[in-house]
């Protein structure tokens, strides 16, 4: 078994598109989330949303590849590319047959979906573009980081919904752990703020009704989409001692269960046997934990949940921990959501400071934890958890440690 | 109103799998076992036969459900509302 380490980031989200100014907002407090200018909204209630609202494909790609890349694919090459320079390996000597690349996303490709569902039944159009599929497949942001990195090993996509990313980077660091690829590029990638999506979400009356998402706070009404990518580079321990990377990271386990109960309702024992299968996996007890990042999505179902599953699974430790919720800055990034809070997590923990839960206004007696309110604090932060529970009670936690 | 009252039992009926004679408006919500889903699914349904929007949950003016009467009260209250 080996040790792995993160030895490389790369980020698109409504925070930032790369990881100094992401961790810059994060810890200020900065909203990503703002008034939707991608898609008309006129049929719409929900009018705002954490959009990467700056995001010019041509800053990355040429017309010919922009043909051919949805959105979501868009995103996920753009941050691997940041992950893998940042790592400065070097794929061409083999490395590349050696390398896994597991990418989750809930969705897919849905901007082109839409787009060729709007012109083919609403516009009569008898011809939709011919790179429909090859765009919207769920494997086409995995698919795209292998060719331009020349990946040749196993790769493939995760999808389960809101866990996505973090089935994604679970399975890659039970590879690297294990010896079954020596490196894994893993993360999530989620695109589908297209006005047929959005309709859905807001028919389930999950959606924040003011447009601001506000994790365990009373008041607090839904959640608020987010759109981005997360893309990490995980290797075992010694290979980057030995090669003198920089480490930012160590993840030292993973929790995965199944609630096999509701579609949409969470459930507290299925929630909390994650998160101590991932702490046993690490082989860490629950007095070590520090940090959580939390799903926290701001429904309120979700955070009372979360917030039993804490009290279930940390007894007594429970008040001592920070938690925070990042989607009150970003929105739920939906199958890119455990990428990016993955990110949010290793930055906690290497300047020793918890990211805030923005936007809390009045504490609920049902989310009696500290949950850091509208202000990062300082602290020393060696082991976090970073939570995701999935509509479909699909649940993956990650376990994450400082590099030593 | 006698119609909605009506109309409103058989969608909660056919959307609970339970025969219409065994709702009234006295029924409770909590003792037909409604779930989460099965609310927005009842509200999308009296949305699209009544052509209403009805506020639920969170959001503003949302009424709470207890008894099918509150639904159909609801329901009714909305009625002129139609253009």
């Amino acid at each position: 078994m080996h040790r792995v380490v993160i030895t490389g980031m790369g980020v698109v989200s409504s925070l930032g598109k790369d990881i100094d100014s992401f961790e810059s907002s994060l810890f200020e407090g900065r909203s990503g989330v703002g008034p939707i200018a991608t898609i008309p909204t006129e049929r719409l209630r929900t009018k705002t949303a954490g959009e990467v609202v700056d995001f010019n494909p041509s800053d990355y790609f040429n017309p010919k590849q922009i043909s051919l890349l949805d959105r979501v694919s868009q995103f996920a090459l753009v941050a691997s590319r940041q992950a893998i320079s940042h790592s400065e390996l070097d794929f061409s000597n083999g490395l590349g047959e050696q390398t896994a690349t597991i990418v989750g996303t809930g969705i897919g490709g849905m901007t082109s979906l839409d787009k060729s569902y709007y012109d083919f039944y609403a516009k009569g159009a008898n011809r939709v573009h011919p790179l429909t599929i090859p765009r919207l497949i769920a494997n086409a942001p995995v698919s795209h980081i292998t060719m331009q990195h020349q990946l040749t090993g196993q790769a493939y996509a995760v999808s389960s919904g809101c866990s996505s990313s973090n089935h994604a980077i679970g399975h890659a660091f039970q590879l690297v752990r294990s010896g079954g690829a020596r490196i894994a590029i893993a993360g999530g990638a989620e695109a589908c703020l297209t006005p047929g999506t959005i309709k859905g979400w807001e028919s389930m009356r999950v959606t924040s009704c003011d447009g601001v998402c506000r994790p365990f706070s009373a008041d607090r009404s839904g959640l608020v989409l987010g759109e981005g990518s997360a893309i990490v580079v995980l290797e075992r321990r010694d290979d980057a001692l030995a090669r003198g990377a920089v480490i930012y990271a160590e993840i030292a386990g993973v929790g995965m269960t199944a609630d096999a109960s509701d579609i949409t309702v969470p459930d507290v024992k299925s929630a909390a046997r994650s998160m101590t299968l991932a702490l046993a996996d690490a082989g860490l007890k629950p007095q070590d934990v520090d940090y959580i990042n939390a799903h926290g999505t701001g429904t309120p179902v979700n955070d009372r949940v979360e917030t039993q599953a804490l009290h279930l699974t940390f007894g007594d430790h429970a008040p001592k921990l920070l938690i925070s919720s990042s989607k009150s800055m970003f929105g739920h990034l939906l199958g890119a959501a455990g990428g990016v809070e993955l990110l949010a997590t290793i930055a906690a923990i290497r300047r020793s400071l918890a990211p805030p839960t923005i936007n809390y206004r009045q504490p609920d007696p049902d989310c009696d934890l500290d949950y850091v309110p509208n202000r990062a604090r300082q602290c020393s932060i060696r082991v976090a958890l970073s939570n995701s529970f999935a509509f479909g009670g699909l649940n993956g936690v990650i376990v994450v440690k400082a590099a030593d | 109103m006698e119609s909605v009252e009506h109309e409103v039992l058989q969608i909660i009926a056919d959307n609970t799998d339970r025969p219409v004679e065994s709702l009234s408006r006295q029924t409770k919500l909590a003792d037909i076992e409604i779930s989460s889903l099965d609310i927005i699914e009842i509200i999308f349904h009296l949305e699209e036969t009544f052509k209403v929007e009805i506020a639920y949950d969170q959001e503003a003016g949302a009424q709470e459900f207890s008894t099918i009467d509150d639904v159909i009260t609801q329901v009714e209250k909305l009625l002129p509302q139609r253009g």
